[in-house]
């Protein structure tokens, strides 16, 4: 098991190099030798951090679903896709934001605006509130948590594709269609297109890396949680203190006080 | 502001926050190991899947 | 006892316990028409502005009231261990879903012709195609009440439930506040496209979430 743990440890540590050097990369190719866009000029440089991190909130939201349903599949049930499940939630969620800003400093200096009610836009807009209703759900302790928080995250990630589809449709009814899908829908070639593959590389490194990590930092918190309510209950046994519920309490998920 | 000032903001702002948040979970690691008991160090995670 | 027996057993249960404490009647009923008056204060009262959104501020106002309808379908069965009773009745969990949400969405259907009728008095509608209205709104409902039953009895148990079921509620319920709007905006003969792709949606929407309702609400139960 050591060895296992010492090899962990070594490939975590070249994924976060490599993630970190093909940032650097990836800042020298986004901001000096990708040319300028022919129409959105040096502004088209954001699009080599903004859909690299809307893939990666994508990608981890993804992630949470999968695990959730592993989760929750006798087969192959295990707190660590619970643990995953959760990690890539918090991830995602910081992605989302990101994502949104990222967009939203895009398309100020390019079409004049800093919102559009697109479909893509509002289904981003949309999971990062499905993300933060995840996060509030997962920070309610007790036994239930991984089978609620499963069940939540699933239901969300059927929602994504139907709140897609029926903003679209509705952008399409109205016939507005919008600056953003002419001109993301236009080809990018050479420089450009290599760019934004490796930002797309770079930031799923980004996102390996930080899952080893939040996993870790939720397998301690998990095992911390577990020894404070241990150390809780055996205290409330301890001072004698029996009343209606005795130390259930303690575990949320009980009768309304 | 200019073009380039909404890039730049971009980009600094992206790096702020891959390093902050980066910097957020080493720091709850940090704490939450602090709590561990001493002799005990936490299991590989990942490896084996727990009953 | 065979799944409809059953389904028609807890629908019935919650019923009762609204036919004797009367809190959707006179107490989500009201909130729902304080809103629609409240959106009509926040909006230009001039008869152009109102007509037109009425749709769209008629469906918010039911989905503000159908927080309250869930978080009241819960709260009465954190009562004398209703929760544990539940559990323990044998009864099939898919049935208690059904029930719990066909009650709910009963109550809907009330607040619905209330609100609707407010909508229509204040904001000046004309009705264009009733079917519509009708085949959209009984989808839409179908699609809330499953949902909210689902997240309700996921946040049964926890002290956090009042707050938690809106946050997870609302933005999972967005395609049919959409599209309930949409088909309601042709209903009312405010749009120039057909309201009917729209209801399919709702219903799509809506056999889905029963769907998964039906199957996840036992484990939620347990946990609960």
């Amino acid at each position: 098991m050591r060895e296992d743990a010492l090899l962990h440890r070594r490939v975590a540590t070249v994924v976060g190099w490599s993630a970190l050097v093909s940032l650097a990369v990836l800042a020298v190719l986004g901001l000096w030798v990708a040319p300028p866009d022919a129409v959105q000029r040096d502004a088209q440089r954001l699009m080599y951090l903004h859909v690299p991190a809307a893939w990666l909130a994508y990608l981890a939201f993804g992630v949470t679903a999968l695990g959730s349903a592993l989760y929750l599949w006798r087969r192959t049930r295990s707190p660590v896709w619970d643990r995953i499940a959760g990690a890539s939630a918090e991830i995602g969620v910081v992605f989302t934001a990101l994502t949104l800003v990222l967009g939203s400093l895009w398309g100020r200096p390019v079409w004049g605006i800093w919102w559009a009610w697109d479909a893509r836009l509002v289904t981003t807009a949309v999971l990062f509130f499905l993300y933060v209703g995840y996060l509030a759900l997962r920070r309610i302790p007790g036994p239930g948590r991984a089978t609620r928080c499963a069940i939540a995250a699933l239901i969300a990630f059927v929602d994504v594709p139907i709140v897609h589809f029926s903003v679209d449709w509705w952008r399409t009814l109205h016939q507005e269609g919008t600056v953003f899908n002419d001109e993301l829908k236009a080809q990018i070639h050479g420089t450009m297109a290599f760019t934004l593959f490796w930002g797309v590389l770079a930031f799923t490194l980004v996102f390996v890396y930080l899952l080893d990590k939040r996993y870790r930092l939720e397998a301690l918190e998990e095992g911390r949680d577990e020894r404070e309510l241990e150390q809780a209950i055996a205290e409330r046994v301890a001072s004698g203190e029996t009343g209606p519920g005795g130390a259930a309490d303690l575990v949320d998920s009980g009768a309304p006080r | 502001m200019t073009d380039a000032g909404y890039v730049v903001t971009g980009w600094v702002l992206t790096a702020v926050v891959l390093a902050g948040y980066w910097a957020s979970i080493a720091r709850r690691t940090r704490r939450a190991r602090r709590t561990l008991p001493p002799d005990r160090t936490p299991a590989p995670p990942g490896e084996t899947p727990e009953p | 006892m065979n799944l409809w027996r059953e389904v028609m057993l807890v629908a019935g249960k919650d019923l009762r316990i609204e036919a004797r404490s009367r809190v959707t009647l006179y107490q989500v009923l009201p909130f729902g028409l304080i809103v629609v008056l409240l959106f009509a204060f926040a909006l230009d009262p001039s008869r152009g502005v109102l007509a037109r959104v009425a749709p769209g501020l008629f469906w918010v106002a039911v989905l503000l009231a159908a927080l309250l309808a869930v978080s009241r379908s819960f709260q009465v069965e954190t009562e004398n261990a209703a929760r544990d009773g539940l559990r323990l009745s044998g009864l099939d969990p898919a049935a208690v879903f059904l029930g719990k949400a066909g009650a709910i969405a009963v109550q809907l259907a009330v607040l619905e012709v209330a609100l609707g009728a407010g909508v229509a008095f204040l904001y000046d509608v004309e009705l264009r195609s009733v079917g519509l209205l009708v085949a959209a709104a009984v989808a839409a409902t179908a699609g809330v009440a499953a949902t909210g039953t689902l997240y309700g009895v996921l946040a049964a148990g926890l002290r956090v439930r009042e707050t938690l079921v809106p946050l997870l509620l609302l933005p999972v319920v967005a395609p049919v506040m959409l599209g309930a709007t949409r088909a309601w905006e042709a209903g009312l003969g405010r749009a120039a496209s057909d309201g009917w792709p729209w209801v399919a949606l709702l219903a799509l929407f809506a056999t889905l979430y029963t769907s998964i309702g039906m199957l996840a609400f036992g484990s939620l139960l347990e946990e609960a």
